[in-house]
């Protein structure tokens, strides 16, 4: 079943992993390639899409951004990048991108996943190995003769 | 992968690393947002997770930048493509050459080679991006960094960006598969007439051309005249720019593209001058000019008419206001009529405190 605003806009909903659902205007979530899809095989008249790898918080997110750059409107880059830069601060704890990463990914968002893997690059950008790994929690499971071997080998990228 | 993430200390929160845990595909695409390859590469020391991931990244971007010596980078290129997983495949190479290496070195043959052998590596892995950059010393390197490409070798390329490059007269006959193409800052053959060598051009971008053949020596007006025409049937957006830089030239340039959407234009002088004969799917135009302080923009209005008359069916339009004012100075918008049925939106970019550029 799929319903129609007074606008006319096809509207379709969006179930979460975690059950929560979410009615947006199709325009908007077709910006996801996967949902696209899914409704162009008619997975939508059926109720709900579902979304079994994403959770009702960074779907709510993801709603967010696809909102913000649907619209055929001539909307003005500047502006769009303040706000895409405001989206990914407030989404600013580590857990929250890489889901936000993940999501993107498996809906298929070109723009946002590209946001936040600058965004997330950016974080790694100018740290040394050592402050990385603290940030990340990455253990440094090398062996110093590892260490040293690995090192040797890319030498070049150090110099 | 291990999951061995120890407590750090008393007292601090279990977190396990969400970074080591994505998909090999998503940490390659956080890479390849890193500054360049170096710094990829340089994430190998981080843990085993990350010691050989930068070897099967999809996109290479090499980068003479942080490089204090020319030898060092060549070696850098080398050894990395020397370490690649063979099975991989590679998208997207980037290589951008500056114009010295720190304080001391001038970019030598070295690099150059070092390009050309990335170039050779990437034709068998199924490229279909490259960008190519160098930002030569206007004096003496152009002639180093002509770019013979020999694209029969790479059916699978589809954008071509290029700045800063002497392209050869006439490119070979294989440009088929390329849907965009971008050339800044380029010194180039007949490129207007080689558009016919690309058939599928989607998106055109064209900034600051040097025509093939211009003696700085010589006057300017003998060898740039004549008409031009850049049209294709496939061609969706199309942006051109020009600036001071510019060699002047008195050339006239025709568009005409029936699928032609977007269209954007930047002059910084008035010496080319250009006509829109046929734009009959225009959505989005833009037009900003500035002239230099001793040309005289009325002279220009007649044929700035023509251009805005050209671009009627436009649906989101913005103009700067220097345009609009050579317009209202020549008089043309009160004698002739220009009707823009489709408008939607219609901008006007005002510069406070007019800055007049020097030339």
């Amino acid at each position: 079943m799929s319903i129609t605003t007074e606008n006319n806009e096809k509207m379709i909903t969006l179930m979460s992993s975690d059950g929560e659902e979410f009615v947006v205007e199709e325009a908007v979530a077709a910006q996801s390639q996967t949902i696209k899809h899914l409704i162009e095989d008619g997975c939508s008249t059926e109720g709900s899409i579902p979304l079994p790898n994403v959770t009702g918080r960074v779907l709510s997110e993801v709603i967010q951004y696809c909102k913000k750059h649907s619209s055929s409107d001539d909307k003005e880059e500047k502006e769009l990048e303040a706000w895409d830069a405001e989206f990914v601060k407030a989404a600013d704890d580590h857990v929250a991108l890489t889901d936000l990463m993940m999501a993107a990914n498996f809906l298929d968002i070109k723009g946002l996943l590209d946001l936040v893997a600058q965004t997330l690059a950016n974080m790694i950008t100018g740290k040394s190995p050592e402050e990385v790994r603290r940030m990340w929690n990455i253990k440094n499971d090398f062996t110093p003769e590892e260490a040293e071997k690995v090192r040797k080998e890319n030498q070049w990228a150090f110099e | 992968m291990e999951m061995e993430t120890e407590r750090e200390g008393p007292g601090e929160q279990y977190q396990a690393d969400r970074l080591s845990n994505l998909p090999d595909a998503i940490l390659h695409h956080i890479l390849s947002f890193l500054e360049d390859t170096r710094a990829a590469a340089q994430t190998s020391v981080l843990s085993r997770r990350f010691r050989f991931l930068w070897t099967s990244l999809p996109d290479l971007c090499f980068d003479t930048k942080p490089f204090s010596c020319p030898y060092t980078f060549f070696c850098f290129v080398t050894s990395s493509l020397a370490a690649r997983d063979r099975s991989c495949r590679l998208g997207r190479l980037r290589f951008y050459i500056r114009r010295r290496f720190g304080h001391r070195n001038d970019v030598t043959e070295s690099v150059y080679d070092s390009r050309d052998i990335a170039l050779r590596y990437a034709g068998t892995k199924g490229l279909y991006h490259l960008v190519l950059h160098n930002f030569p010393d206007q004096s003496h390197s152009l002639s180093a960094a002509l770019l013979d490409l020999d694209l029969e070798h790479w059916p699978t390329l589809k954008t071509l960006e290029l700045a800063g490059n002497r392209l050869p007269p006439s490119p070979p006959p294989s440009f088929a598969g390329i849907t965009t193409l971008h050339l800044e800052d380029c010194v180039v053959g007949q490129v207007f007439d080689a558009l016919e060598m690309f058939p599928n051009l989607a998106h055109l971008c064209l900034i600051n051309l040097t025509v093939y053949g211009y003696d700085a020596d010589k006057d300017c007006e003998d060898y740039a005249d004549g008409v031009r025409v850049i049209s294709g049937s496939k061609l969706l957006s199309l942006r051109m720019e020009t600036d001071l830089r510019q060699c002047p030239s008195h050339s006239h340039i025709e568009i005409s593209a029936p699928n032609l959407t977007v269209f954007r234009y930047k002059a910084f002088h008035m010496f080319d001058s250009l006509s829109v004969i046929d734009l009959p799917s225009l959505q989005h135009a833009q037009v900003y000019f500035s002239h230099a302080e001793d040309e005289d923009p009325e002279l220009k209005a007649d044929e700035f008419f023509n251009l805005l008359r050209g671009l009627r069916n436009a649906e989101f339009l913005k103009l700067n206001t220097e345009f609009l004012q050579a317009l209202l100075d020549g008089d043309v918008l009160e004698h002739h009529k220009c009707s823009f049925t489709g408008l939607k939106s219609l901008k006007l970019l005002l510069v406070l405190g007019l800055v007049y550029l020097q030339r």
